[in-house]
């Protein structure tokens, strides 16, 4: 009594392989939940595109890196962007920064400028673009900074989106539309897209209508709040959770 | 609340009666030089109603491929909606909005209420489906009405934006602001009207002529 078959296998055993199993199972579960959260803002977007998250805000706040960029002369541009995007109109606000070749045409007060990374806000008002950067630059190694847009319902910009640079309001601005889809990212315009940009977000978040701020991370798989683009060549480009 | 559904189309259709007879000398789509415009007398439309006389605005606008700016638009059925509102469905309809008189071409098609209290009025244009943007509706050639809650978007404050790309004109009894838009999404160009009521702030976003898009607005005040 108490002997066993050869092959046959203890209680604890078998205890102990579908344990393993479901460390195995629960393994491949976080990798793979880790590639859906890259993936949620797009695998495949680079600096030349926004990540939409489709959040309807009535803001959005991100806490940023900024590194070296390499513009090309005469066509390109570099952005560094905030947007939030009406939801009923075409109008937007953008708010961030940007080297390069600036905007013609209208309202725009956005020139040319390839030597920083210069603090612009842009957007569409009643149906109008305007572009502005009058409000300094940042270096390229400057880190930390915080952008926020936020729709204001009382206080100094009541009615508007205040624009807020760590922490301090540089600007109010009036759109058709009080709220919108947040997004962020890196964006190159131009005719070639082999810039250099290398920007890392350290945390982002939008304004929720009825619940104030909240982790941008948090929404639809989404989980880490630390964000990285990279465009290495026009056709060697990612998106990345940052380590 | 059925009734008041019903008394929104009765007010539609009948307002169809209304509107063939205020668009009796209808200008085409695209046929509309703003620049070649003699300036409109001061006094031409100070009764807000009747056949309008377009502002002269300043027709210069930024160039889309040098200009910043998001790469995709929100959806219409997006997640600001609340509740989408067929114009045959409409029967669950809580509020009791003044609705425009919809053109002969271009009927009601949706209405939709976000959950911040905008009512969007969706006129013509392509069939709004899952994902079609603004500019894919008002390239196709729809028209989207905003009746929203006060928030000081009147007139002055559109002018003293946006300046000489607004021209003033009368909506009804209520000062307006008329902008030829910049080009958005495929490069159509919209008329956007502007207002306030008093009691609501009101927008027009029409991928039509300028004409078409005042006389929607008038309609809400003229032709009773």
């Amino acid at each position: 009594m108490g002997d066993r078959m050869p092959g046959s296998r203890r209680p604890f055993d078998v205890v102990a392989r579908l344990l393993c199993a479901l460390a195995l199972a629960l393994s491949a579960q976080l990798i793979a939940t880790d590639i859906v959260r890259a993936g949620c803002y797009g695998s495949n977007e680079g600096a030349f595109r926004t990540y939409t998250g489709h959040l309807y805000a009535r803001g959005v706040r991100s806490t940023v890196d900024l590194y070296a960029a390499t513009p090309l002369s005469g066509q390109s541009a570099i952005v560094h962007p905030l947007q939030l995007a009406s939801s009923s109109s075409a109008d937007f606000l953008g708010w961030g920064t940007a080297k390069g070749v600036g905007t013609t045409g209208g309202s725009t007060n956005c020139p040319d400028d390839f030597s920083g990374w210069n603090v612009y806000v842009d957007g569409m008002a009643f149906g109008v673009y305007f572009c502005e950067q009058t409000y300094g630059a940042l270096a390229d190694t400057a880190q930390n900074q915080v952008f926020t847009i936020v729709h204001e319902s009382s206080a100094g910009c009541a009615g508007a989106f205040d624009m807020y640079l760590n922490g301090v309001s540089k600007t109010c601005r009036v759109i058709d539309g009080t709220n919108g889809q947040v997004s962020a990212g890196a964006e190159s315009i131009g005719t070639t897209e082999t810039q250099l940009i290398d920007v890392h977000y350290e945390s982002k978040n939008y304004n929720n209508p009825s619940t104030g701020w909240q982790p941008w991370g948090a929404q639809a798989g989404c989980a880490n709040a630390g964000y990285r683009n990279r465009v290495l060549s026009s056709t060697n480009h990612y998106s990345e959770v940052a380590p | 609340v059925k009734p008041r559904a019903q008394i929104l189309l009765l007010a539609s259709s009948v307002a169809l009666g209304a509107w063939a007879c205020v668009a009796e000398n209808p200008v085409g789509a695209g046929d509309v030089a703003v620049d070649s415009r003699p300036p409109a007398p001061a006094t031409a439309d100070v009764s807000g109603c009747g056949d309008p006389v377009i502002p002269k605005v300043d027709e210069s606008f930024a160039d889309p491929m040098t200009r910043r700016g998001p790469t995709v638009y929100p959806p219409i059925l997006g997640p600001a909606v609340e509740r989408v509102l067929t114009v045959d469905g409409a029967n669950d309809v809580t509020f009791t909005p003044l609705a425009p008189v919809a053109p002969p071409s271009a009927p009601l098609q949706l209405i939709l209420l976000d959950s911040d209290g905008v009512l969007r009025l969706y006129f013509g244009g392509p069939a709004i489906a899952e994902g079609m943007t603004l500019p894919d509706f008002v390239s196709g050639g729809g028209v989207v009405v905003l009746e929203k809650p006060l928030a000081g978007q009147d007139a002055d404050l559109v002018v003293t934006t946006v300046g000489s790309r607004a021209g003033r004109i009368a909506v009804g009894p209520h000062g307006g602001a008329l902008v030829h838009a910049d080009p958005v999404g495929t490069g159509v160009r919209t008329w956007n009207l502007y207002w306030s009521d008093g009691e609501r702030d009101w927008s027009i976003i029409g991928g039509v002529d300028p004409e078409t898009v005042v006389t929607l607005g008038r309609s809400l005040y003229c032709g009773g």
